[in-house]
């Protein structure tokens, strides 16, 4: 969780990231923040995260990012 | 069930109070006047207001055909019979309507003379919904007016005082020359009234009856507006109907147009020069009913002499030209 | 008493949702009708009615909405059967040749995908830009002095064509990624594509959002009716106050790009945007004030977009439902391919985390922007406005590290107030500027404007003949100033959450209807229609 809050605060910091519920729905994160992020997530947790998982709902909170990352792990 | 009542009790009562709420500021939109600076909009039509009541014995309805066409003046030179042109650009047949009941309250013609152009034309139910409650909620029409508000005028009853020297007509000088081609070329084919037009031409038609008045149909001259499609079922109507039908674009009633010469904007309206004709022929025809009297010795009428004398002058001025009065044969 | 006549020719206003024959003719006639109808068949009620508006608009070119719905029910239905073979083929299959098996489907059911892509966006193509296309093409053979034309083919558009294409294709995408389950009933298809008031203007709906709700309509709710209703009043304050009062002045600058100083044709760019936002949001709350008095909660298509704080953030609450479809069916899928992550992560090795992603990011953001520059349109001011967008979302991107720096070095705060108002009129600016281009009358009309406010700034046409030549007057421009403080005001509630609406539905009676009356009133008095004014048609109609 520390990790991803790293990356996080690495391509847009200024967020409360702990906290922030809202990271897409609240115009935090742009498209191509998505695109880097995703990038450091694949290599970070070797993942792929197809652009079906791309929905506001998975990445609206660290926490949601961390559930998807676990998810993806798994298959 | 009883929330339901209940709700829509609520909603009548909103719109009641809402009505009431228009018709009350209607009051203050209403315009004191017809002069240009009062708001009431197309005011030459309009200046039949001021006239003296029943002083108008012929109304001319009509889109711009007929304020380029139909000068009430020289009808009254030539033959001292008053006539009034509500007539205004693009005008519709709900528009019509309004003129000939606003006309009605104080004015009784003997012969009102409607113009064909408008009779074909679309109008669409939009104009309809829209502007058929003006009539009772004038804010509707005249909200504009609230650019020109005053306090002073606030409790001030209507009070029309602009005389319209060319009683509805417009003087135009231009000459820009029409091309005849394909003008008037034979055919069986009708073009289409469509239903609504029809329902508001037998409003027309049961208006002027209820109020002792003959309704002419008139098709002026002109390339542009007007073929032998609009003629042919034009002339259908009016046999139906059963009145007289007019059309100056065939030969048996043609005042001679030359369109080299006589149209101001390429067939689409006719200039001065094209107005003489058509009013001496449709002064001629009125006078021949026999009904219509002459007012030209009388003293109440002293004003048109006046408006005469200003034309004369006018045309001087802006055609370089001698006015010459029409000649009257019979 | 026949009364049809009323019908026949409706359909040229209609498309406005301001229209009297709208609001007073045919929205009444369908609730009335839609609220006796018992509640299993009021499903029905609805796609009748869609499909009569449909009709009345675009006549017998409703057979497009027909068919397109034919199409997708198909390719759903046949990408469904797929998806349940390879289910079972896979089944009882070891993990290793479960891969190749899963391989093999999904190489069929992407074919079918394309052929549902080639269908609608091949008929859009032909329908919308063959006179573009082809008019390029004579234009460059005349360079070359080639002695032949070729002739260029007029085709009649049904309305929202542009719309109910994107509808359709999502669809498609949706079942093919398993996000929703292929529809086995027409009816509930082609109510979801022809929902009457999203047809004309969007917001462009997914399957999922809209489908189901649409189908299980249920009575008419006495609070949904006034909540509905108030909202297509707020909307008609916005259109009938704002945007058509300022029609006149628009249209005189923009078609007249040579008569006018760099003062005035900044005045009129403002307007324009100004207009277009009364305009479009102003129509989106007519459609989304009808489907809430239906119960239906359609997506929205604004989120106060003069708020935002970058071009970026502006396109995320500026025609929403638009730029969510690009981002989801092009943007995310061209980087998520294959080859584009090799891509990334290749170019993030050699220039860095920040730089790396922006190959590929830039890459389908490319694409995102042509195609919305396109879908607004067949002509080059459009694609120059997809382009203009492009660049400045990129750039934005690219100078972020630099920005931060300096910001530092400044000691600005990033989240101070201050520096969030400067953002947001920056971004305002980039706004007009680009709304600009995608008024002006073509390309080089555009360049003239634009370059006349750098070349010739000047004050001097502000006299008193001015505003009578734009066609209007200082009232005018007046009561606009007060409308938006209006809209303004609203906004900024919004924003911190509170839905006015609710706080009237709290409230007293009286005041709620001193309220109301008062929104009326102020339509009636200062709304630009009837005598001296022309109806302006809805500006996102024609896209």
């Amino acid at each position: 969780m520390e990790r991803l809050i790293e990356i996080l605060e690495d391509i847009q910091p200024d967020v409360d990231y702990e906290n922030c519920t809202d990271l897409i729905d609240g115009h935090y994160l742009s498209s191509l923040d998505i695109i880097s992020l995703i990038a450091e997530l694949e290599d970070e947790y070797d993942i792929t995260v197809p652009a079906v998982e791309i929905v506001p709902d998975n990445f609206n909170s660290a926490e949601r990012i961390m559930k998807m990352i676990e998810r993806l792990q798994e298959d | 069930m009883k929330q339901a009542l209940k709700n829509t009790l609520k909603g009548t009562v909103f719109t009641v109070i809402l009505i009431g709420l228009l018709w009350a500021v209607s009051a203050v939109f209403i315009p004191r006047n017809n002069t240009k600076d009062d708001w009431k909009y197309d005011y030459t039509a309009n200046g039949f207001l001021a006239e003296s009541a029943n002083s108008l014995d012929v109304l001319f309805l009509g889109d711009s055909e007929v304020f380029a066409s139909i000068n009430p003046v020289r009808i009254y030179e030539s033959y001292g019979i008053t006539s009034y042109c509500c007539s205004t650009g693009k005008q519709r047949l709900w528009y019509t309507l309004e003129y000939l009941y606003d006309f009605y309250r104080e004015q009784s013609p003997k012969v009102v003379v409607l113009e064909t152009d408008l009779l074909l034309k679309y109008f669409s139910v939009d104009d309809l919904i829209l502007h058929a409650p003006e009539h009772y909620l004038p804010v509707l029409r005249y909200h504009d007016r609230w650019k020109k508000f005053s306090f002073s005028e606030l409790f001030k009853t209507p009070e029309y005082t602009y005389i319209d020297d060319y009683k509805g007509y417009h003087l135009y000088a231009d000459i820009d020359a029409a091309d005849e081609e394909g003008y008037m070329e034979e055919t069986d084919e009708r073009a289409y009234i469509s239903r609504m037009n029809r329902l508001y031409i037998d409003a027309i038609l049961s208006c002027c009856r209820r109020n002792g008045s003959e309704l002419i149909l008139l098709s002026t001259p002109s390339t542009k507006n007007w073929n032998m499609k609009k003629h042919n079922s034009t002339q259908q109507l009016a046999d139906t109907l059963g009145v007289e039908y007019i059309d100056m674009n065939v030969s048996e009633y043609s005042v001679g147009i030359d369109w080299s010469k006589d149209t101001k904007d390429k067939g689409d309206h006719l200039n001065y020069y094209g107005a003489i004709k058509v009013t001496d022929k449709i002064g001629e025809y009125l006078n021949a009913k026999g009904v219509l009297p002459d007012h030209r010795d009388d003293k109440a009428y002293s004003g048109w002499d006046n408006s005469l004398e200003k034309m004369k002058a006018d045309v001087k001025k802006k055609l370089k030209t001698e006015y010459s009065s029409a000649v009257i044969t019979s | 008493m026949d009364l049809s006549f009323l019908l026949a020719g409706a359909g040229k206003t209609m498309t406005s949702f301001f229209s009297m024959t709208y609001l007073f003719l045919f929205l009444p006639f369908c609730l009335i009708v839609y609220a006796v109808t018992p509640k299993k068949a009021k499903r029905y009620v609805l796609l009748a009615e869609s499909l009569l508006f449909f009709w009345l608009v675009s006549g017998a070119l409703v057979a497009y909405l027909l068919i397109s719905a034919v199409s997708i029910l198909l390719l759903g239905l046949w990408l469904g059967k797929l998806q349940q073979k390879q289910k079972a083929a896979i089944k009882d299959l070891p993990k290793e040749e479960k891969k190749a098996v899963k391989q093999a489907f999904l190489r069929k059911q992407r074919a079918l995908v394309f052929l549902g892509v080639f269908l609608h966006i091949g008929l859009l193509l032909v329908l919308k830009y063959t006179g573009f296309f082809l008019g390029n093409i004579n234009s460059l053979l005349a360079a070359f002095n080639c002695p032949f034309e070729m002739y260029i083919p007029q085709f009649a558009m049904p309305i929202g064509i542009s719309f109910f294409s994107l509808q359709a294709l999502s669809y498609i995408i949706d079942v093919y990624h398993g996000l929703v389950k292929a529809d086995k009933n027409y009816a509930r298809l082609l109510l979801f594509m022809s929902f009457f008031p999203q047809i004309v203007e969007g917001p462009i709906c997914r399957y999922g959002q809209t489908a189901e709700q649409l189908w299980n309509v249920g009575s008419i709710k006495y609070r949904n009716l006034t909540f509905g209703l108030q909202r297509i009043l707020f909307g008609m304050m916005k259109k009938i106050v704002i945007a058509d009062r300022l029609d006149p002045l628009v249209k005189k600058v923009f078609d007249e790009p040579n008569s006018f100083d760099g003062g005035v044709i900044i005045l009129a760019a403002v307007c324009y945007t100004v207009q277009l936002y009364m305009d479009f949001s102003g129509s989106m709350d007519a459609v989304l004030g009808t489907a809430e008095i239906f119960g239906i909660k359609l997506p929205e298509n604004f989120e106060r977009p003069f708020f935002s704080k970058s071009v970026s953030e502006f396109w995320k609450r500026w025609h929403i439902t638009l730029g969510a479809w690009f981002k989801d069916y092009i943007f995310f899928p061209v980087t998520s391919a294959k080859r584009m992550k090799n891509l990334t992560s290749s170019a993030r090795k050699k220039l860095g985390n920040h730089f790396g992603p922006l190959v590929a990011g830039g890459i389908a953001l490319f694409c995102v922007w042509w195609c919305n520059g396109l879908w607004h349109g067949a002509g080059w001011n459009f694609i120059f406005f997809g382009m203009y967008h492009f660049v400045l979302i990129l750039s934005g991107n690219i100078i972020t590290p630099a920005s931060k720096t300096v910001l530092q070095k400044l000691h600005i705060k990033a989240n101070s107030a201050g520096y969030k108002v400067f953002c947001m009129i920056r971004t305002t600016i980039l706004v007009i500027i680009g709304e600009l281009f995608f008024r002006a009358n073509g390309i080089g009309s555009g360049m003239e404007l634009f370059g006349r406010i750098f070349t010739d700034l000047s004050f001097r046409s502000f006299d008193q003949y001015l505003l009578p030549r734009l066609g209007v007057d200082a009232y005018d421009l007046a009561i606009c100033a007060v409308t938006l403080m209006i809209v303004f005001a609203v906004s900024v509630v919004n924003e911190k959450g509170i839905c006015i609406r609710e706080v009237l539905e709290k409230s007293n009676i009286v005041v709620r209807w001193v309220v109301l009356y008062s929104l009326i009133l102020f339509i009636v008095i200062f709304g630009a229609y009837s005598f001296g004014y022309i109806p302006v048609d809805p500006m996102y109609a024609q896209f």
